[in-house]
């Protein structure tokens, strides 16, 4: 899966947030509505589209989109 | 059956146990945050009210009606759920509320939790949310069809309209170990 096609599939996970204010670069947790609801979701849509499997330390471990694709990808 | 005792319990890394007055100042704060309360029923931001919330409450957990749980994360309260409504084998539950600084996983963990208190420890066979979630709460909307919860109507407020769930035991069974895989709890 490419970058951008990551960027689509995490941008769907939100319900409220405008896709245009995601980029390889956002610091998604600092979007307002992140929560850990949203941090399962991610967990879940990796697991179903990357099959690999990140955990919470995994999150808090990245910071932007990017950094998590990266992650993810290198599991 | 485990039986559910009014002591400290852990839980997935999670400590938990009923609530009781002491708690007061700690729930106050988390429901009169506006952020975390924007779907839950209001709260009067007032200790003594609430002191005295809990005690009749406490009458409640007193005859099985009712639990009240706060979470701890390494001894620091982070959260709070609730098991209400309990007869004939069917509960509801609801006051979900966690701290915005608690780790990820605690919320979540915190659901799996009263669930399995309700269905396996307490034998509950249906959690009815008869009095539902709000319609723009969509991440818990969209949580609770991950856990099993089907729609099962709609109610309308002076805040909006509610969507009413329900999640059968073999449903939460099914999906439970799903959770448990994801947030790594094998």
């Amino acid at each position: 899966m490419t970058l951008e096609k990551f960027i689509e599939k995490f941008v769907a996970e939100f319900e409220e947030t405008p896709a245009e204010l995601f980029t390889a670069d956002t610091d998604y947790k600092k979007l307002e509505e992140w929560s850990s609801l949203t941090a399962l979701s991610i967990i879940s849509m990796v697991d179903e589209e990357l099959e690999k499997r990140i955990t919470g330390a995994d999150i808090r471990n990245s910071t932007t989109i990017k950094d998590l694709y990266e992650l993810s990808l290198s599991k | 059956m485990k039986q559910l005792t009014n002591t400290l319990q852990e839980m997935y890394g999670l400590h938990f146990r009923f609530v009781n007055e002491d708690d007061a100042q700690f729930i106050l704060k988390l429901r009169t945050n506006p952020h975390l309360s924007r779907y839950i029923h209001s709260t009067l931001n007032d200790l003594k009210t609430q002191k005295e919330w809990i005690r009749r409450y406490k009458e409640r957990e007193e005859k099985g009606e009712e639990y009240y749980f706060i979470f701890f994360k390494d001894k620091t309260p982070v959260g709070l759920n609730r098991i209400y409504n309990i007869q004939n084998k069917v509960f509801t539950t609801g006051s979900w509320i966690f701290d915005k600084s608690a780790p990820l996983e605690c919320a979540v963990i915190s659901a799996l939790i009263v669930r399995i208190v309700a269905f396996e420890w307490l034998g509950m066979e249906l959690e009815n949310g008869f009095d539902g979630c709000h319609e723009n709460n969509k991440t818990v909307l969209k949580f609770n069809r991950m856990l099993g919860l089907q729609e099962s109507g709609k109610i309308i407020d002076y805040k909006g309209t509610y969507i009413t769930m329900t999640l059968t035991k073999a449903d939460f069974e099914k999906n439970k170990e799903k959770f448990i895989r994801l947030l790594n709890l094998e």
